[in-house]
């Protein structure tokens, strides 16, 4: 087989077998690299900064395994930030497997800051029907959410003094797989005039960067690259410090397999040319 | 009468509702074939101005007890108790259909002895083994049923999930290998912004424009790839996106208008049943 | 069956890793090609996730929401729902079908009455935000006390190309009448080209995305599994191996099937 024809037609399992490596290699021998903070990131980070002591944040996390990659390392980021400013949080799930991830995820950072469930924070589990749900909650949450995850009513926790209706919160995360955050911004966001930031993955990020401009939204992690942003901003190296290392090689990976196949297509165009061939 | 009740009176309500549901059912039944359109079109109208008046109905102070300085108007006190509760209960005892659609599917594969039928029986005991433990968890919250359902779970269904979104990254790597092709004008644009945003994303494409200054200190730290990427994601593809948000917007607007009037036609909409 | 619970509380986290180990290698047996391994761990999924969200629902939304407060508060009314929702069920029976189409007309009424708030909450604040100042200027007070921010002469170029995307991507997906005026066809077919911007973007992101759900699979492989079920220390480095046999071999059996196939 001609040379060029191979290099525009390598075998798909060549490109597996070099991206699992690619992406292996990294992970036994950390290499740490430097990243450059985007604005975006930057931005989040301020406004939840900017959060007081004993304020109320309504955390959303609509991920499930489908998403970990992303999603875990944006949230163990965010709830260390939240902890670390000792506000008061709720997580609220409407993917069935998020309540039980999230759940671990705070249950571990909790030892760390001396945060105790139902005091400082509380999980009040899967919701369905996303659209509908958010229009009682923002006028009653007590009376729509009734119990948390353990069974505990919340109107009596500590962790819900004073707080009612989506006025009470004082700002608004929402770290998702999924178009939750458009339905957040309908429903609770703009109604209410909650500041809101979000962890999406990086599918979503762009199309959320319009919500940006608008001042729908405070600040996002873009995927991979913003948890280890912002894990940079908060000086703690997590898991998506090491994974962005391996993301960075196998993006090159991508990107020269790119451009050799494209290559390999242009110097056959012009051997078929220079041999009377024509286009294939 | 839409009071708690105990005792004899509760079931005595309970006993009066499903009478009352049993006789609704016989009568819509019991209508003409031709007033079932019509029908159907006023169960549209009717969900729809739910909504419509909480919404456009002027407001007025409207104080409660969760809130002292509230607005609303006389279907405020509705929204609460339908859509935040009645609403997820319908949809909750709805999704139940979903389970009987694949109970079809994979039942008539083991009944009629379908080629690797074998596979459907696997699903038939992920899914009763899920839901028996998954119960029994809840109701009787004892170790063994707790750690059986970690293990089904965490063990299983979280790395199961994982794993089949994670294949998709062999899959775009092969397409943007074999399908990436610079053949048009519109193919080299899209091919460039691709490249920089990857670059810009990544700590290794970064460093390649790090001899370039900082932004704002020249003008030529403006072309290194993470700013050039920050731009394109702020200032070209936004636009872009939100061109595409405006006609989505005002599309599903005109089709939620269609709906709710009663004037969408089409092969659902148009069936008497 | 009483040594059964304190054995797999022992067990239990050794099991996981074993378990998710099976699932995962399984699910990748895809990528040599289709086999009876990968629908096996498929169809454990379909059912293993339909058994999930069933229980899900119903822990989390009608014990609470119906159950508990039907049973033990006297709530009688919550029946109702249960009814309605069970209308949805005779779907499955020719002769009642038209009732669950009555229910589902009525949810699609309140679907589309919802448009209306939802239409101006999420898009009207987009519009205000789509008219960017052009003529750089200073940072001063408005009247009614609002900081405004300077617009240097690089952010007003910048807003003049926002703007100018915008409208040419707009008159681009502009289908209401045809677009025969040569001013109205180059912008639509600007709009294409721009429009390429933003799919170059969600590309260049879709990208990062997918390898990151990949990078999480590979390093539960090598340091979860590996370093937990295997060896703390060399653990990773034993599964990398395992790994780079297995891929070896799959890379040798393309190569000997590619083989016969030219041969034959």
């Amino acid at each position: 087989m001609n040379i060029l024809r191979f290099l525009q037609e390598v075998d798909r399992r060549v490109l597996y077998a070099l991206m699992l490596l690619v992406i292996a290699f990294p992970v036994l021998v950390p290499i740490p690299l430097p990243m450059k903070v985007s604005p975006a990131t930057q931005s989040l980070y301020d406004s939840i900064e900017g959060l007081k002591e004993n304020d109320f944040v309504l955390f959303g996390v609509s991920w499930g395994a489908g998403t970990r990659g992303e999603s875990r390392s944006q949230t163990y980021a965010l709830m260390r930030h939240l902890m670390r400013k000792k506000v008061r949080f709720a997580l609220l799930a409407f993917e069935p497997q998020a309540k039980v991830l999230n759940q671990k995820i705070a249950e571990e950072l909790q030892k760390e800051y001396g945060y105790v469930e139902g005091v400082n924070w509380v999980n009040f589990g899967y919701q369905i029907d996303q659209e509908n749900f958010l229009q009682g909650f923002g006028k009653d949450i007590v009376g729509t959410i009734k119990k948390d995850i353990e069974g505990n009513p919340i109107g009596s926790l500590k962790v819900m003094e004073g707080v009612q209706t989506a006025k009470d919160i004082k700002f608004l995360i929402d770290v998702t797989g999924s178009r939750s955050f458009e339905v957040y911004i309908t429903f609770l966001q703009q109604p209410f005039n909650i500041p809101m930031g979000g962890g999406l993955t990086a599918v979503m990020a762009p199309e959320a960067y319009n919500r940006l401009d608008s001042r729908q939204m405070v600040g996002l992690l873009g995927g991979l690259s913003g948890s280890a942003e912002y894990e940079k901003l908060l000086g703690k190296t997590g898991e998506a410090t090491g994974a962005s290392t391996s993301s960075a090689f196998a993006h090159l990976l991508i990107i020269a397999f790119i451009l050799l196949g494209n290559v390999a297509m242009f110097l056959e165009k012009r051997q078929r040319q220079r041999m009377g061939y024509g286009e294939k | 009468m839409f009071s708690p009740k105990t005792g004899t009176a509760f079931w005595l309500y309970v006993f009066g509702a499903c009478v009352f549901t049993v006789v609704l059912v016989v009568i819509l039944q019991a209508l003409p074939q031709r007033a079932r359109r019509p029908l159907m079109l006023a169960a549209t109208f009717i969900g729809g101005l739910f909504y419509v008046l909480e919404f456009f109905v002027p407001l007025r102070t409207m104080p409660t007890p969760q809130d002292p300085d509230a607005v609303g108007n006389f279907m405020t006190p509705f929204v609460v108790p339908v859509a935040g509760i009645l609403i997820p209960i319908v949809g909750a005892v709805a999704f139940g259909l979903g389970a009987i659609n694949l109970f079809q599917i994979h039942g008539r594969r083991i009944l009629k002895k379908n080629p690797n039928y074998f596979f459907s029986y696997v699903f038939f005991i992920g899914f009763f083994t899920t839901l028996t433990i998954g119960i029994l968890q809840r109701l009787r919250p004892n170790a063994i049923n707790k750690n059986l359902y970690d293990l089904i779970v965490v063990g299983g269904y979280q790395n199961l999930d994982a794993t089949m979104f994670s294949i998709i990254a062999f899959y775009i790597t092969s397409a943007a290998y074999r399908a990436f092709r610079v053949k048009s004008v519109e193919a080299t644009l899209l091919l460039v912004t691709a490249l920089i945003v990857m670059l810009g994303q990544i700590s290794l494409g970064q460093m390649l424009t790090n001899w370039l200054p900082e932004q704002g200190v020249g003008f030529l730290g403006n072309f290194r790839f993470e700013v050039i990427r920050d731009w394109i994601l702020n200032k070209a593809n936004t636009p872009a996106v939100r061109a595409i948000n405006f006609g989505l917007g005002i599309g599903s607007l005109a089709v939620a208008l269609r709906i709710w009037l009663g004037l969408e036609r089409g092969s659902y909409f148009d069936s008497q049943g | 069956m009483t040594s059964f619970s304190p054995w797999l509380a022992g067990h239990l986290e050794m099991l996981k890793l074993w378990i998710g180990m099976f699932c995962t290698l399984g699910l990748f047996s895809i990528l040599y090609r289709e086999n009876k391994v990968y629908r096996f761990f498929e169809h454990l999924f379909l059912g293993i996730s339909m058994g999930y969200l069933i229980v899900n629902t119903f822990t989390d939304n009608i014990l609470p929401k119906f159950w508990e407060p039907f049973w033990e508060k006297g709530e009688w009314w919550l029946i109702f729902p249960i009814f309605v929702g069970l209308f949805y069920y005779f779907i499955f029976s020719q002769k009642f079908a038209w009732l669950a189409r009555l229910v589902i007309a009525f949810f699609l009424g309140i679907t589309s009455g919802r448009a209306f708030k939802a239409y101006v909450n999420d898009y009207w604040p987009q519009i205000p935000s789509s008219f960017k100042p052009v003529v750089p200027h200073d940072a001063f007070t408005a009247a009614d006390g609002t900081q405004i921010a300077e617009l240097t002469r690089g952010g007003a170029i910048n807003n003049v190309i926002f703007m100018v995307i915008l409208l040419c991507v707009m008159s681009y997906f502009f289908f209401s009448f045809e677009q025969k005026h040569p001013v109205l066809k180059n912008t639509a077919k600007w709009g294409r080209w721009l429009l390429m911007f933003a799919f170059g973007a969600i590309f260049g992101s879709t990208i990062m995305g997918r390898l990151a759900l990949l990078i999480d699979r590979v390093t539960f492989l090598l340091k979860g599994f590996g370093g937990g079920a295997i060896h703390k220390d060399y653990g990773p480095w034993i599964m990398f191996a395992i790994m780079a046999f297995l891929t070896g071999m799959v890379l040798y059996l393309t190569r000997k099937n590619a083989a016969k196939e030219e041969a034959q």
